[in-house]
């Protein structure tokens, strides 16, 4: 994950190739456990990208003033600190959310995504920079939830459907595949591993593809480099001889 | 004086947490150890702490 | 509840890998070879079982009495990185053996979800100290029981022909779809 690379990519294929989810395989137990609908994973992820943007702000500038041996402690407070925050405002404005997503809200404490981070980026990049990879990062989070989600919920339920958290009013419902003949194991533990392995080998086929690319790009590259020295020499050869 | 109790718990258990974080960092590991490690290859974090002693 | 109950139901019924999906990391990182799975399991229930006692005895014995609960996520967190620390320190000094089989495995467990989650779990549920010597046993012998179970097969899928895409961790999650219809089946246990 060189960051001169990340530079190159467009905000899509960043997406993919730093994927924190199917890529890096961060934060899997949450990406698992809650995306059996769509409101589950927005609210999900909105909760993770304010604790990944504000704690990689709150660490790029505490970073400086931590002694080395016991940055993770420090950090876990930080982290740990920003997640009760996040549960009590949920707790107060979205209680029906809160108790669906129940202890995974707790659990973005150790999601490795937000220390993985700290200790990765925010720890050595100035503030602008690490609230930019925060918010980068906890983007791409919800997209993989996003994903996730929606081919759980329309594939297991047959129904698109998306309410709001803090009234339950139903915002929109689309019923996609007529009841009787949805697939409801999307539903269970078993659909959410195979959405997630399909997903995951489908990001691997891409980067696979892109590499084979690149390498015939650097071979025909460097063969054209030996070719354009091949004759070189065999010119200068020429010419001393006609010397 | 709530609050207080909860600050003053919170920097205790950090206060524990510093001093067995540098105690474990000051033990040495024991003779024939030292070059263990557990094969992880879970996550893609390039750079933890653990990766790092694989790739040396 | 009965406590054979409560056991079975941690064990088997809502395993902590299949059913709750806890704990990934180390059951996609250290499932490869059967012996580093048997290593990690075990510092994992010892780990888990200190932890989530420790904790239930700061939760009832300190934060209650102050009206502290909602530092409950804090506490845990900071008590779980000590105990960790301290076990390695102890192992380190006392059991090169035991340091060598289970003591390399100590560092990747902090960020284990599954100790947080039993610790938060046996408050949650309003366990007394018997249920949650029980429960903080019984989660991580689940634990333990699933990623044996996956480290053999993952020791077989080494020599399969997979498709490149699928290499590693993707075919590794279909291996876990399996499993997960196979354990779904001890819902009618209890």
């Amino acid at each position: 994950m060189s960051e001169s690379n990340e530079k190159k990519r467009g905000f899509w294929s960043e997406m993919i190739y730093n994927n924190p989810v199917f890529g890096l395989y961060l934060g899997i137990c949450s990406t698992l456990a809650i995306t059996t609908t769509l409101n589950n994973a927005i609210g999900m992820g909105i909760a993770v990208i304010f604790v990944l943007t504000i704690s990689n702000i709150v660490i790029s500038l505490i970073a400086p003033l931590t002694p080395d041996e016991i940055h993770i402690p420090v950090y876990i407070v930080v982290i740990a600190t920003l997640v009760t925050v996040v549960g009590m405002l949920m707790q107060a404005f979205t209680p029906e959310l809160y108790s669906t997503l129940g202890t995974f809200i707790d659990l973005i404490v150790v999601n490795c995504i937000i220390l993985g981070r700290a200790e990765a980026y925010a720890c050595s990049h100035n503030v602008a920079e690490s609230a930019r990879d925060g918010l980068m990062m906890g983007l791409s989070y919800t997209f993989s939830l996003l994903a996730m989600s929606l081919i759980r919920q329309i594939l297991g339920s047959g129904v698109l459907e998306l309410s709001n958290p803090m009234t339950n009013q139903v915002l929109f419902s689309l019923r996609l595949i007529p009841s009787g003949f949805e697939i409801p194991v999307f539903t269970t533990q078993t659909g959410a591993f195979l959405t997630f392995a399909v997903l995951a080998a489908g990001v691997a086929a891409i980067k696979n593809s892109d590499e084979k690319k690149a390498a015939a790009a650097a071979k025909a590259k460097a063969d054209a480099a030996k070719a354009a020295a091949k004759a070189a020499a065999a010119s200068a050869a020429k010419a001393k001889e006609a010397a | 004086m709530r609050v207080l109790f909860g600050i003053l718990i919170a920097a205790a258990l950090l206060g524990v947490n510093a001093w067995l974080y540098i105690a474990n960092k000051n033990t040495p590991v024991p003779e024939g150890c030292e070059n263990l490690k557990p094969d992880c290859s879970g996550c893609g974090i390039t750079d933890c702490a653990i990766r790092k002693k694989e790739e040396e | 509840m009965n406590l054979l109950t409560l056991f079975l139901s941690a064990l088997l019924i809502n395993n902590v890998i299949l059913s709750k999906f806890i704990g990934m990391c180390p059951f996609l990182g250290v499932s490869t070879k059967l012996s580093s799975a048997i290593g990690m399991g075990l510092a994992v229930i010892f780990v888990i079982f200190g932890a989530s006692c420790l904790s239930w005895a700061l939760y009832y014995y300190v934060l209650v009495p102050l009206g502290l609960e909602y530092m409950k996520l804090i506490c845990f967190i900071l008590l779980i990185a000590a105990f960790v620390q301290f076990v390695e320190m102890f192992v380190k000094k006392n059991s090169p053996s035991l340091y060598k089989s289970l003591g390399i495995y100590l560092p990747l467990i902090t960020t284990n979800c599954a100790v947080l989650y039993v610790a938060l779990d046996n408050i949650t549920q309003g366990y007394n100290f018997i249920e949650t010597v029980v429960n903080s046993i019984a989660v991580p012998a689940g634990f333990m029981l699933v990623l044996l179970i996956f480290a053999t097969i993952r020791e077989r899928l080494a020599s399969a022909d997979v498709p490149d895409a699928w290499k590693g961790n993707p075919i590794a999650f279909v291996v876990a779809a399996i499993m997960a219809i196979a354990f779904s089946a001890f819902a009618g246990l209890v």
